[in-house]
């Protein structure tokens, strides 16, 4: 089977039939026809991995009902602890598949016991780390009795497998979520074309943005030592956009799709590079994951340290909860130790950012500068900060990370053949460029609360509809059509 | 959402309009290809002579070895820069029962033939898209629904000349352009004067540096499709096969051929690619066995191998090479058997 992604022709084909079915077919059949075409997209994959997801989906839906609060507490609790543990040890197994494949049969042997999955080499599923979240989620919000659990087996394989979200999220949270399936959306000509045009939108960040960026990022970080100073810094640069709109572009797309069909997705991202501190970055870089993150293990620690012998003064409370926060949000992105440090920068850019604007206010300031140039000081040093961190998540060995902090200020002169670099050479920087403005500008448009969007609509349908052949014609003239994975589709 | 359908509509419409007018500008201005236009005629000379067609040459661009003037029968070339075994399968497949006179089928078989699935290298995936978008046929090769459904869409939409891999800098770069177009596709051979007439050719040097370079790059991309597509070469024999026996079934004869190529494109496709070349003469060797098709060798003829005079490049051979190549194969086929001129 070919594979089903986003970015490729099988989905411009893909997409048009299930939404056409999903209208034609009544309410009562709906769930089946998505559910279907949820498994089938998946599989065009890797078709043995739906076992994977299957097994996901029966944990989450037989320990729902038993998690209720009418059950008995301990047995909830131990349920709990249980199902949460089955969860993790699975996204573990597979995300660490080179040490399961490599130590679990020898474990085995020496136990005697046969190791099942002989002669199969693992891999990560895709998405594991997506719908191993939504699970959780379901099952915690189910045990708190936040949410009720769900009786139909359909539906709620259904709201775990929803194709657009599968992959790469946003991770879809259970009252949000559950209920859309339930009910009846008729074809909606406002939300359709709302729709459409949020993914075109995301097709343009991804394929005309993203996978030309590539070329530079992985070219540098393929080989960093062969670099230096602006080099390095540029393909860092370019890497921060590279990934901003790789992976909103695949939640612009999700969301879009799932508006042609009526369904509501949680926004991923809100123009996080126009953030002024780190906090409030990680309210509009992928939301659902911080919210999530912030839900299940921010508040609960604050919560616990609260309750704890400490003092609610304590540096330990401002220190402890966004740095475990933080070390698991680079642990679900994987055990490397690029990816632990990643996480540990922010956390702990995030503890000084705090500690800054608590004790900021009893400094007595030499001078004032005016508010724009505040605002766009915050933004630049977090922005850079960001930037730092990228080197870390992005390089493929700790080496390599260490060695492009060690040389980004090293021989900082302009290299004459910069221009040449990628392929191409300053035709693709030029196209690169202009996209990126064209992308900032909607970016800082919506960030003034403006709305390209609402603006378009307000003109004469003839330069309505030359805005959307003009982003469809730059899409396809502009666009990189190597069917290049998505990033967080790896994780 | 009937105000939907209807915009729908229209905006296709629209943008199928605007496709073919900036594609058909962008190939005009800038062509990206010089084989496609070579393969429109051929396929529209095929359909003129339909009635009247024995013979048909298929494969890459090797098979273009063969000379009909010289064989003195009715013939074409449907020869498809670098075709892969399975693309000829299809090519074959879309030929059923339209040329009722057809009597023999010519089929090239390079080195790498059996080692090479475009659909598995990106920069020869383009050619498997616009095959699908000029060849009838209305079946996907084996697990390529994409690139069928993209050739499909070129040719209607001609999307293939709007997403163009130097993303138009090249249409920009024509435009801005005051100066006449030049030959994007120049033949820096020479001409000479031999004894087989007056030959357009490459020179020694010319012939050797390019003999380095296409042997290194075609065992390359041998083997980055042969690991893209584990089994390729039994799965490039089957489609072997399977056209064979589509032939053979109708009473058509079908002989397999290589051309000959310059003795150093030999000899550096050998150093790099030696057992590519034997699993080619061992796959030979097991089809001659199995289906008694007929195969004739002459990559190293030693009557045309040394002499650069015969090739338009170091492997092809050019329009004296071709005569005397065809020469040569009409005395093997005679030699061999019932073969009427």
């Amino acid at each position: 089977m070919n594979e089903v992604k986003f970015n490729s022709i099988q989905f411009l084909v893909f997409f048009p039939v299930v939404t056409t079915l999903f209208f034609i077919l009544p309410h009562r059949w709906r769930w089946i026809l998505l559910l279907g075409a949820s498994y089938l997209f998946y599989m065009s994959w890797k078709p043995e991995y739906i076992i994977v997801l299957l097994a996901m989906t029966a944990i989450g839906y037989l320990a729902g009902p038993r998690l209720a609060p009418d059950t008995h507490p301990a047995m909830r609790r131990l349920l709990l602890l249980f199902s949460l543990s089955v969860i993790l040890g699975l996204l573990f197994f597979f995300k660490e598949s080179d040490w399961s494949n490599r130590v679990l049969p020898t474990v085995l042997g020496q136990l005697g016991a046969p190791y099942f999955l002989s002669g199969i080499h693992l891999g990560l599923p895709l998405g594991i780390s997506f719908f191993t979240l939504q699970t959780m989620s379901y099952i915690i919000d189910v045990y708190r009795g936040v949410a009720r659990p769900e009786k139909h087996a359909g539906i709620y394989a259904l709201f775990i497998a929803f194709f657009p979200h599968l992959t790469a999220g946003p991770i879809a949270r259970t009252n949000l979520l559950l209920p859309q399936f339930y009910e009846s959306h008729e074809p909606d000509y406002e939300k359709i074309v709302t729709g459409l045009q949020r993914m075109a939108w995301g097709f343009f960040k991804k394929l005309v943005i993203a996978d030309r960026l590539a070329l530079l990022v992985n070219m540098v970080y393929a080989k960093p030592t062969a670099y230096t100073g602006l080099v390095l810094i540029l393909a860092t640069y370019a890497f921060a956009f590279q990934i901003y709109c790789d992976f909103s572009g695949y939640a612009d797309i999700a969301i879009g799709a799932a508006r042609v069909m009526g369904f509501q997705l949680q926004e991923n991202f809100q123009q996080p590079y126009y953030a002024q501190s780190i906090v409030d970055f990680w309210r509009r870089w992928h939301i659902s994951l911080y919210t999530w993150l912030r839900d299940y293990i921010f508040y609960p620690i604050t919560r616990a340290l609260y309750r704890s012998r400490i003092n609610s003064k304590s540096s330990l409370i401002l220190i402890i909860p966004p740095m475990a926060t933080m070390l698991a949000s680079g642990l679900w992105h994987g055990t490397h130790w690029t990816f632990i440090i990643w996480g540990a920068l922010h956390g702990l850019f995030m503890v000084i950012s705090v500690a800054w604007s608590k004790h900021n206010g009893g400094l007595r300031k030499p001078f004032t500068l005016p508010g724009w140039m505040a605002t766009g000081l915050k933004i630049f040093a977090t922005f850079n900060l960001v930037c730092f961190a990228w080197i870390f998540f992005r390089a493929n060995s700790l080496s390599d990370a260490v060695y492009i902090v060690g040389h980004l200020f090293v021989n900082s002169e302009i290299p004459s053949a910069l221009f040449d670099i990628v392929p191409g050479g300053w035709y693709e920087w030029m196209i690169v460029l202009l996209a990126l403005l064209l992308m900032e500008a909607v970016d800082w448009m919506r960030e003034k609360n403006g709305s390209l969007r609402t603006l378009i609509r307000r003109q004469p349908v003839w330069l309505r509809w030359s805005v959307y052949y003009g982003l469809v014609m730059v899409i396809f003239m502009f666009g990189k059509f190597e069917a290049n994975e998505f990033i967080y589709s790896r994780f | 959402m009937q105000k939907f359908i209807t915009k729908a509509l229209s905006f296709i419409i629209g943008i199928t309009i605007l496709f073919n007018l900036s594609g058909t500008l962008a190939d005009r201005v800038a062509p990206l290809d010089d084989w496609r236009t070579a393969q429109q005629d051929r396929m529209a000379n095929l359909q003129a002579k339909r009635d009247r067609i024995e013979a048909i040459t298929m494969g890459n661009s090797h098979s273009d070895a063969i000379d009909y003037s010289v064989l003195g029968i009715e013939g074409q070339s449907l020869a498809f820069a670098a075709a892969d075994l399975f693309e000829i399968e299809r090519y074959a497949a879309s030929l059923e029962n339209k040329l009722p006179q057809l009597k023999t089928v010519f089929i090239a078989i390079s080195y790498y033939s059996f080692t090479r699935d475009n659909a598995k290298f990106e920069p020869f995936r383009t050619r498997r898209v616009q095959f699908y978008s000029m060849v009838p046929t209305w079946f996907p090769i084996q697990k390529d629904l994409s690139n069928f459904l993209l050739g499909k869409l070129e040719a209607t939409t001609h999307i293939m000349s709007v997403v163009r891999s130097d993303s138009w800098q090249g249409v920009w770069t024509e435009l801005a352009n005051d100066s006449p177009t030049p030959d994007p596709f120049p033949y820096d051979g020479v001409r000479t004067d031999s004894v087989w007439g007056d030959c357009a050719h490459y020179t020694e040097e010319q012939l050797e540096t390019h003999a380095k370079e296409i042997a290194l790059r075609n065992v390359s991309s041998s083997r980055q499709m042969a690991d893209a597509h584990p089994g390729l070469v039994q799965d490039a024999s089957d489609a072997l096969v399977r056209t064979i026996e589509r032939f053979q079934s109708r009473g058509i004869r079908v002989i397999l051929f290589t051309p000959t190529y310059y003795q150093k494109y030999n000899v550096f496709f050998a150093e790099k690619g030696s057992d590519i070349i034997e699993d080619m003469q061992q796959t030979i060797y097991k089809l001659q066995q199995s289906y008694q098709v007929e195969y004739y060798d002459f990559s190293g003829d030693s009557e045309i191998t040394i002499h650069p005079e015969l090739f338009y490049n170091s492997d092809h051979l050019g329009e004296c090479g071709r005569k005397l190549f065809t020469e040569k194969l009409l005395g093997a086929m005679i030699a061999h058997g019932d073969f009427e001129k």
